[in-house]
């Protein structure tokens, strides 16, 4: 009879697991990169210090305490590089501004400001926000709670009365949860996994499989397969993506500000990243054959796409390296432009950067995955 | 796709070379292949046959020299090749997610077929591999000897003119193996198809081909009909004869003795095997020995010399064992 247990037995099925580890040592590299880089990339883009948030302000006052509230808004920008502000003539226009996406905050200092400060009455100053990025506009407002504080502190021994400033804040696009926000992030995510399957996996399996060696043997063109593939993936990504959008958009119950027009150009948006991370999928795997290579770079290429994206946390804290990452990288101008439309309902005038953007992506990587594709074996 | 040359034999090779650096896969090879000829290409493991296939095929270049099929140079003309050939390589490239009748309806459409035409060709082909019951099942849940048939139905979709099988009966039982090589015989009988099939199986290129090259190191060693390579093995034609009583020397002598008999040796008590100087077996004279010497004969054996033979003869008994630079890993169990 066989007991049930042998100590060389056991040892014996552990060495040739270990002896298979040895030999496959690229596949071991990621599973130790992995923890590192998520420590170097989350670590970086979630909660680090803002810098240089677009802000505008209005001055319509023309009294010396609207001077000095103005002097102290600049000065602040200047010692830390929070703020980069900008002077609009004029309330409606900065707040259109606002709405397209051009700044994050529009301090308004109304024409009354000094008049009622003067006489010691509580002065308003007004601070309309960008609350689509709920960090962000909480960062400004409790930046400039603070700086009205001290403000007010140096004047009060000469001016003698208790005056203070308030601040009003008003949320341009009324109540949003963070639920709200992270939904851009969850579709960029989605076609992402997609891109990944369809093309990365898929691709390398059916390589590894002979189905290619089927395909070379046939009038097949380099274009024929190139263009095939990624018609199928991204079609696969276009169905995917729809249903994360219209799920994520009932569980998060995000109102369609922009109605019908706002859904198309956020499945123009679903496109246009879909064929970027598909394409950019078969660069990477265009001559890789062992189908274990694309499962061990899964994780390590979901962090350094969707972290740097600003789908959880605003680019503008990100150090200069990160930085760099975030802007070769599609997701992010995808994620902007789809937040740009699903929170704030802009039209296709405010989303056509992103649009430019992927569009290079995309075609940049059509050109490298067709150069590194190969006919032959 | 350009008119064809009529009188262009359906493979040429001329001085075809492949090296895979240091490595000479393939050396100077010369040979054609006659229209609706069935030829078979003979060799040990890593003789070079599939790198012959493969660059016959177009999917890798030769280092140096020539390969034409239908006429077709297969580095220049490479659309009008892929448009005559059928190929079935030695892996196994059936797709397991597509049933039968998927695979051979997107196979036609790769090679621009109307969608009348995929229809009919696919049930003509379907049912002559005997896989129509099984159509519309996907390829994964075929037995190994369903999914070659299935290859070969793919092959042919398109009516190619010339046919390429790289060890099509590897690993297939007795009785798949005898149905693809009636399959294959059918083929030939229909005409306008020249089949060239790569196979280390002495039988099956006995019974299917017309001519066979046998392939050695890269190098062509000998190429006739079956019946030439095993004529032209030395003194291999041999006669067992079996005595009921045992042999004496006195009796080996006077076979050995016979006018066309080269040697003899015995083999046990009972049996003396003849090495004969032509294919002529001197019964007469066997019999002629057996009376004068009182030991009755009991059986006469002939034996003819099999491939086999001529392939020891050609190729030697060394294994060919090498390692190649890259170690291939075999395929998690799901993916295959």
């Amino acid at each position: 009879m066989t007991r049930p247990f042998n100590l060389n037995r056991m040892l014996a099925v552990a060495e040739r697991d270990l002896r298979r580890f040895r030999r496959n040592i690229q596949l071991v590299i990621p599973m130790v990169m992995m923890p590192i880089i998520y420590l170097l990339i989350l670590g970086k883009s979630m909660g680090g210090d803002l810098h240089n948030l677009p802000v505008a302000m209005v001055v319509e006052d023309r009294g010396t305490a609207a001077a000095g509230v103005r002097r102290q808004i600049t000065t602040l920008a200047m010692a830390r590089d929070l703020f980069k502000v900008q002077d609009e003539p004029e309330a409606p226009a900065a707040i259109a501004k606002l709405r397209q996406g051009h700044y994050r905050a529009v301090i308004i200092v109304p024409n009354d400001f000094s008049e009622d400060y003067a006489r010691g009455d509580r002065a308003k100053l007004g601070l309309a926000v960008d609350n689509t990025d709920a960090t962000s506009a909480n960062i400004i407002e409790a930046e400039m709670r603070r700086a009205m504080t001290s403000w007010r502190a140096e004047r009060a021994p000469s001016g003698g009365a208790d005056v203070g400033i308030d601040v009003d804040r008003v949320d341009v696009y009324g109540h949003k949860d963070y639920m709200q926000y992270l939904v851009p992030g969850v579709i960029a995510l989605a076609l992402f996994f997609v891109a990944m399957v369809a093309g990365g996996i898929i691709l390398v399996d059916d390589r590894a499989r002979g189905i290619h060696e089927g395909y070379f043997v046939t009038p097949l063109t380099p274009m024929d397969l190139v263009g095939g593939l990624t018609l199928s993936a991204t079609t696969l990504s276009l169905i995917m993506g729809s249903m994360v959008t219209v799920s994520s958009i009932l569980i998060a119950q995000l109102p369609i500000i922009g109605g019908l027009k706002t859904l198309l150009l956020v499945e123009l948006t679903i496109l246009l990243l879909a064929l970027g991370l598909v394409l950019f999928m078969f660069t990477l795997m265009a001559r890789v054959s062992n189908p274990m290579t694309p499962r061990a770079l899964f994780g390590i290429l979901n962090v350094i796409t969707f972290f740097p994206s600003g789908a959880l946390y605003p680019t503008e804290s990100y150090p200069g390296w990160l930085q760099a990452l975030s802007r070769v990288n599609p997701m992010r101008y995808a994620v902007h432009a789809l937040r740009n439309l699903l929170l704030k309902g802009v039209g296709f005038g405010a989303v056509l950067p992103d649009y430019l953007v992927l569009i290079a992506f995309a075609a940049t990587m059509l050109v490298l995955a067709s150069a590194l594709f190969k006919r032959t074996l | 796709m350009a008119p064809e040359d009529p009188s262009a034999p359906a493979i040429a090779v001329e001085h075809l070379f492949k090296k895979f650096g240091d490595f000479t896969a393939d050396e100077d090879l010369n040979f054609t292949v006659a229209r609706d000829e069935i030829f078979g290409i003979l060799g040990p493991n890593g003789a070079g046959k599939s790198t012959l296939i493969r660059m016959l095929t177009t999917l890798i270049k030769p280092t140096s020299g020539h390969a034409l099929v239908m006429g077709y140079d297969v580095e220049k003309r490479t659309n009008d090749v892929r448009n005559s050939i059928g190929v079935i390589p030695q892996a196994n490239t059936v797709d397991s997610d597509l049933t039968a009748w998927e695979s051979l309806d997107i196979y036609g459409k790769f090679y621009g077929m109307s969608r009348r035409d995929r229809r009919d060709r696919s049930t003509d082909l379907l049912q002559s591999v005997g896989l129509w019951e099984w159509k519309d099942k996907p390829a994964g849940t075929y037995s190994g000897g369903m999914r070659r048939r299935l290859e070969i139905a793919r092959g042919l979709i398109h009516r190619p003119r010339v046919f390429f099988l790289d060890e099509p009966t590897t690993g297939l039982d007795p009785q798949s193996r005898r149905v693809i090589w009636e399959l294959l015989e059918r083929l030939r009988k229909e005409g306008d198809l020249t089949i060239l099939i790569c196979t280390h199986y002495m039988d099956e290129a006995d019974r299917l081909c017309d001519r066979l090259a046998i392939i050695d190191h890269g190098k062509i060693a000998a190429l006739g009909t079956p019946d030439q390579l095993k004529a032209s093995v030395p003194g291999q034609d041999l006669v067992v004869v079996e005595f009921f009583q045992e042999i004496g020397e006195p009796l080996r002598e006077e076979l050995r003795g016979l006018p066309d008999v080269s040697d003899a040796t015995l083999d046990g008590d009972h049996h003396a095997r003849l090495v004969l100087k032509s294919d002529v077996v001197p019964l007469d004279g066997i019999l002629e020995v057996s009376r004068r010497l009182g030991n009755k004969v009991k059986s006469v054996t002939v034996q003819m010399p099999t491939l086999d033979d001529v392939f020891i003869h050609y190729t030697g008994r060394g294994l060919r064992d090498t390692v190649t630079s890259e170690y291939t890993r075999p395929l998690p169990s799901f993916m295959r």
